[in-house]
């Protein structure tokens, strides 16, 4: 779960640091180990530990 | 006031809102020792990446691309919302944690991701015209709330870990897995 966290906390500092766009694709990424994280959850199918 | 100014606060406020949010949970999660369940954390994330979008807007100008990374976020937390709702609908189910004002904490979450989804929307409709505006009129009060909001995910990247470490958290959590090793490790020196 902790892995959601870590990449909202580097895409949070890229945009503080001024990184326009690599801070928007951080984000995204965000958002999609989020609903992974979610997917998972529901289904305990992914081959994942986090 | 232009609607360029009005928006510039209502992000401002949106993001300070959020970091507010977070930082109850937290006091909840340390003084009453009510450990998040996985996902009540999902939820925690969900806010933050509602977060970024309104942080893209307050640090680069207002843009509909950054309200997308809002909504994204705010649709997979809604989705974790009803996902805990749904686990604790059947009658005589008494839900997880306390109910405030009669609703979970779960169910007050959906109502955030929704109402967030509304003011989004609204924002998009208004703002059509004011695409790409910088931000002008960042102050001190938009720092700090910007500031606020990177210290939050950051403790909340640390009191996960202390949480369930690198592995998948547990069901209903009672204890920190990381503090209860490095108790047991000292005990056994």
């Amino acid at each position: 779960m902790y892995i959601v966290f870590l990449f909202a906390f580097i895409a949070c500092l890229l945009i503080l640091s001024g990184r326009a766009r690599i801070g928007i694709a951080a984000s995204l990424i965000t958002v999609a180990v989020l609903a992974g994280l979610l997917v998972h959850h529901m289904t305990d199918k992914l081959p994942i530990s986090l | 006031m232009n609607f360029q100014r009005l928006a510039f606060s209502l992000n401002t406020l949106a993001l300070a809102l959020i970091a507010a949010v977070l930082g109850s949970a937290f006091v909840e999660q340390i003084v009453f020792g009510e450990l998040p369940c996985p996902l009540c954390l999902l939820q925690r994330a969900g806010l933050i990446a509602v977060g970024l979008g309104f942080l893209l807007n307050l640090r680069f100008g207002i843009q509909s691309l950054h309200y997308g990374v809002t909504l994204l976020g705010a649709l997979v937390g809604a989705a974790a919302s009803v996902r805990q709702i749904l686990l604790h609908i059947a009658p005589g189910d008494p839900g997880y944690s306390k109910a405030i004002f009669g609703f979970h904490l779960y169910t007050w979450s959906f109502v955030t991701f929704v109402c967030i989804i509304a003011g989004v929307a609204v924002l998009l409709c208004l703002s059509s015209k004011t695409q790409n505006s910088r931000p002008v009129f960042a102050g001190r009060m938009t720092g700090l709330v910007m500031l606020a909001f990177l210290v939050i995910i950051f403790g909340n990247l640390v009191s996960t870990l202390l949480e369930c470490g690198f592995t998948q958290c547990g069901d209903d959590p009672v204890r920190y897995l990381w503090l209860d090793s490095l108790s047991r490790t000292f005990k056994a020196h």
